[in-house]
């Protein structure tokens, strides 16, 4: 037996009637069932985005109010962070990736994307809990400052940064396991894929 | 387009249900079926006819199921009537054999290897081949050479 005389066999297999009624109905639902999604994706991302957008007036309206330069700064910093913050998700999510494109292509556009959504998890210290804190501690603190501009931390205080700092921990910890955990085997399995094309 | 895009699934099913199988090795079969016909009617609009359907069709199915990663997220009713959709057809004993070999011939190629063969099998050319993966066509040849004497070395000399 030659490989070419599977080729009977093969457009046998592709040849199979199917249930025209049925499929009609898998289409059907497989088209609200997308659009359902896509709508939900599309509200995820406004929301992402616009919590950060409509953060920004309070912090200026705070900063008219200001008691201090240390909370001023405070202020100035969660301003930046509510700007920062959206752009870089939206830089994370602007990788095209084509479903439509040549395998090679689209695993090589992959590989781009996943690498820069590992890293974002992996970095989220630095773009997202570390602007946060600063802010936070600085607008707070810079509300107990004496006439020296000196911070006169409570208890309370003292509480709310202890809970603050274990609450970062935990986000920071959890995402460097997302990146280890859901990223790397992708990553892992796409580079192996294209090792294997070429 | 809703029509049009029917007709494609209706006459491409074959193909489909064929790639989905390959894939689901450690997934369900339905799970990348349905993944497939989303990521269709989601490119769908952006097919310009530059290339054939038959080579768009390929290069969105293959590059869904070969970064398939199971969801979390079931479309239940979409599941039911899918599963009577795929449900397999019986076959003649003569086609039913070659199936079978040609199913235990492609487990034992690598996906890349698989994808060129069904190409293969399918009818597409060396250039069409290229335009699916994405390596040269000469690559492409060298492939399907190698995949012919390995099929020749198993199946020639089981029969001797």
């Amino acid at each position: 037996m030659m490989l070419d005389d599977l080729k009977a066999g093969w457009d046998s297999e592709m040849k199979k009637p199917v249930k025209h009624e049925q499929l009609a109905t898998v289409l059907e639902i497989l088209q609200r069932e997308t659009c359902k999604l896509d709508k939900s994706i599309k509200r995820r991302d406004i929301l992402e985005v616009s919590i950060a957008l409509l953060l920004i007036p309070v912090w200026g309206w705070k900063l008219v109010y200001s008691v201090s330069l240390m909370q001023s700064v405070g202020l100035w910093v969660a301003i930046l962070a509510c700007l920062f913050i959206p752009y870089k998700l939206i830089k994370a999510k602007k990788v095209n990736v084509q479903k439509n494109d040549s395998i090679l292509s689209f695993l090589l556009i992959e590989k781009v994307k996943l690498e820069n959504q590992k890293k974002l998890l992996e970095s989220v210290a630095l773009w997202y809990i570390l602007p946060l804190m600063v802010a936070i501690i600085l607008i707070t603190a810079g509300a107990t400052v004496d006439s020296l501009g000196i911070p006169q931390l409570t208890l309370q205080l003292k509480i709310y940064y202890s809970f603050c700092a274990l609450l970062s921990v935990g986000v920071y910890l959890l995402n460097k396991r997302a990146a280890k955990k859901r990223f790397k085997p992708l990553l892992d399995k796409v580079n192996y894929r294209i090792k294997e094309i070429k | 387009m809703y029509k049009e895009f029917e007709q494609v699934i209706e006459n491409n099913q074959g193909r489909i249900r064929y790639i989905a199988s390959r894939y689901c090795q450690n997934h369900d079969f339905e799970d990348i079926y349905q993944e497939i016909l989303m990521q269709l009617w989601r490119s769908y609009s952006s097919f310009k006819g530059q290339s054939s359907i038959e080579t768009w069709l390929y290069k969105v199915a293959l590059n869904t199921a070969c970064t398939f990663v199971s969801k979390s997220i079931k479309h239940k009713e979409l599941q039911q009537v899918l599963s009577e959709v795929i449900k397999p057809e019986s076959q003649s004993g003569q086609e039913n054999c070659q199936a079978e070999i040609l199913n235990s011939f492609m487990n034992t190629l690598s996906d890349t290897d698989a994808n060129i063969l069904m190409m293969y099998l399918d009818g597409f050319t060396s250039e069409e081949i290229t335009e699916v993966v994405g390596i040269s066509a000469n690559a492409v040849r060298l492939r399907i050479k190698r995949i012919k004497t390995t099929f020749e070395d198993q199946y020639i000399g089981e029969e001797k």
